[in-house]
């Protein structure tokens, strides 16, 4: 034991006498200055003051002071820090993110082949426009979106992104709330930054009069839903025939349709997502009417037909047929609305199932399984 | 996409047996529709104003009579509560119609400023894309 020790430790056991000596009452031990404080305040008489003590602050005092002296006792189990919980904090996706961004920092610095002679012309943020800089030259069109994907989804929007330009042309939902949204936290930021450049690049003037014409349609104007009626409406009664197989139901389903959209175009609050939107409602139309149809049906000739359907069926089966069209028609009508959707009208697997009303996942099932029922129709080996 | 499906997309294209005739009279039948569902909205929208214009008016006539003439009280209070509930009525729905078209209006004038400016990006593609 060194000498400082020793002192230390002689020091510290007179004062606890002493402090034994004041709990006593034999006399005051004034250690702190906040203990002076309650008692001498204006107090010109020390007894009365020490009389006025309050013995919970004394004892608290005295405790304090005590445990103060013991505290410089060796811990045997010191208290580590959590650094454990704050790890597990760290996003993986960001993490990654700043791993790539050091490497491109590294690449950066060698001689580049490619200069990057493209800029963006228009007035796109800082952030968007640097990142699809790093994009072209690094990454090059590897993650180019589709063009379809630009239509609606507004939660491609990263998280935290401010994106002035956006919102001030209208691409952006208004009012949508980018840093609350859980979807978009799972996306890597420069990859989803890079689909903001293109929306905002590349949105196609058909698009944009489309919801312009949503807009006026919802101000009242009849010039724009007459417009509007001609836009869509080939498209409509194409899914629609596809899905019942009958022209006259497709248009009868069709002018539902519209008396539906007619009904709800003031309550639509984005007018990009008016394509879905009117699909969705169609869908819903196609399957009000095959209910009915297959309702009817049971009812007339349950019994008659069960034996021919079921010879129908094993003929089916084994037929191979030679035209594609054919095939098509052979499928059922949620496997040719699948089919319509997709390779028609040219939607996205998320706005079909929008569309649909269900996952994502039973959509890329469903397509697939479609697929490889039309390829098997058709004589063809099944893929993968 | 693989040929297959490029196959397919080409089918479903062809296989085109719109009938436009049939199309334009349901266009006009669907138009037609949508004015009507315009007119009844605008009628109901009139109706309503106009009926909170006249309680208010009426609620505010007795309330002035029933004051002067000596009605009582609770007939004071009544008018009172029959105008003023009709004269917020009648501003709740004309402020909700102006925020709605004016947040339309706005959100249209963008739209156009969007087109014109894809209009013109169209006509200078920037280079290298």
């Amino acid at each position: 034991m060194d000498l400082g020790h020793l002192y230390f430790d002689i020091v510290s056991d007179l004062e606890l006498r002493i402090s034994d000596f004041a709990s006593l009452g034999i006399f005051t031990l004034v250690k702190s200055p906040l203990q002076i404080t309650p008692f001498m305040q204006n107090k010109a008489n020390f007894l009365d003051a020490l009389m006025n003590v309050n013995p919970y602050n004394t004892t608290y005092y005295e405790n304090k002071w005590q445990r103060r002296v013991r505290k410089n006792k060796p811990n045997s189990n010191p208290i580590k820090p959590n650094l454990r919980k704050a790890k597990m904090n760290v996003n993986s996706l960001i993490t990654k993110d700043y791993r790539k961004k050091d490497d491109f920092a590294v690449q950066k610095n060698k001689p580049n082949s490619k200069p990057i002679s493209v800029k963006p012309k228009m007035n796109v943020n800082l952030y968007v426009t640097k990142d699809y800089e790093n994009k072209t030259v690094f990454r090059l069109e590897q993650n180019k979106p589709k063009q379809s994907q630009f239509q609606t989804r507004s939660e491609f929007i990263p998280k935290g992104a401010e994106i002035p330009t956006g919102e001030l042309l209208g691409i952006l939902k208004p009012g949508t709330n980018f840093k609350s949204e859980g979807r978009s936290e799972k996306w890597n930021f420069s990859h989803r930054s890079s689909d903001l450049y293109y929306r905002i690049m590349r949105k196609s003037r058909a698009q944009i009069y489309n919801e312009l014409l949503v807009l006026k349609c919802q101000q009242g104007s009849r010039d724009a839903f007459e417009g509007l009626v001609e836009r869509w409406q080939k498209r409509l009664w194409h899914y629609a025939f596809q899905v019942t197989g009958s022209d006259a139901a497709a248009w009868d389903v069709v002018q539902e349709t519209w008396v539906g959209i007619i009904n709800g175009i003031r309550k639509l609050g984005d007018a990009a997502v008016f394509g879905c939107w009117a699909f969705r409602i169609l869908n819903n139309k196609c399957a009000d009417w095959l209910r009915k149809q297959h309702l009817q049906s049971r009812l007339s000739d349950q019994l008659a037909n069960q034996a021919q359907d079921e010879s129908d069926k094993r003929q089916n089966s084994s037929e191979k047929v030679e035209s594609l069209f054919v095939a098509i028609e052979k499928l059922s009508p949620e496997h040719r609305a699948l089919l319509t959707l997709r390779y028609r009208e040219g939607f996205d697997i998320s706005q079909m199932a929008e569309i649909l009303g269900i996952a994502e996942g039973t959509v890329k099932s469903r397509l697939h399984r479609t697929l490889e029922k039309l390829r098997q129709l058709m004589g063809q080996k099944p893929n993968g | 996409m693989d040929e297959f499906e490029k196959t397919i997309r080409t089918t479903l294209s062809d296989t085109d047996k719109f009938d436009a005739a049939k199309a334009e009279t349901l266009r006009k039948e669907i138009v037609q529709m949508f004015q009507k569902k315009l007119k009844t909205a605008l009628i109901i929208t009139w109706v309503g104003i106009g009926v909170a214009v006249v309680f208010e008016v009426a609620g505010w006539i007795g309330l002035v009579l029933s004051m002067f003439l000596g009605g009582g009280v609770k007939l004071m209070i009544f008018f009172g509560v029959i105008a003023l509930s009709a004269g917020q009525l009648h501003l709740l729905a004309k402020l909700c119609y102006w925020v709605y078209h004016n947040e339309i209006k706005v959100r249209t004038e963008v739209k156009e400023l969007q087109l014109q400016i894809a209009e013109l990006a169209d006509k200078n593609p920037p280079a290298g894309n």
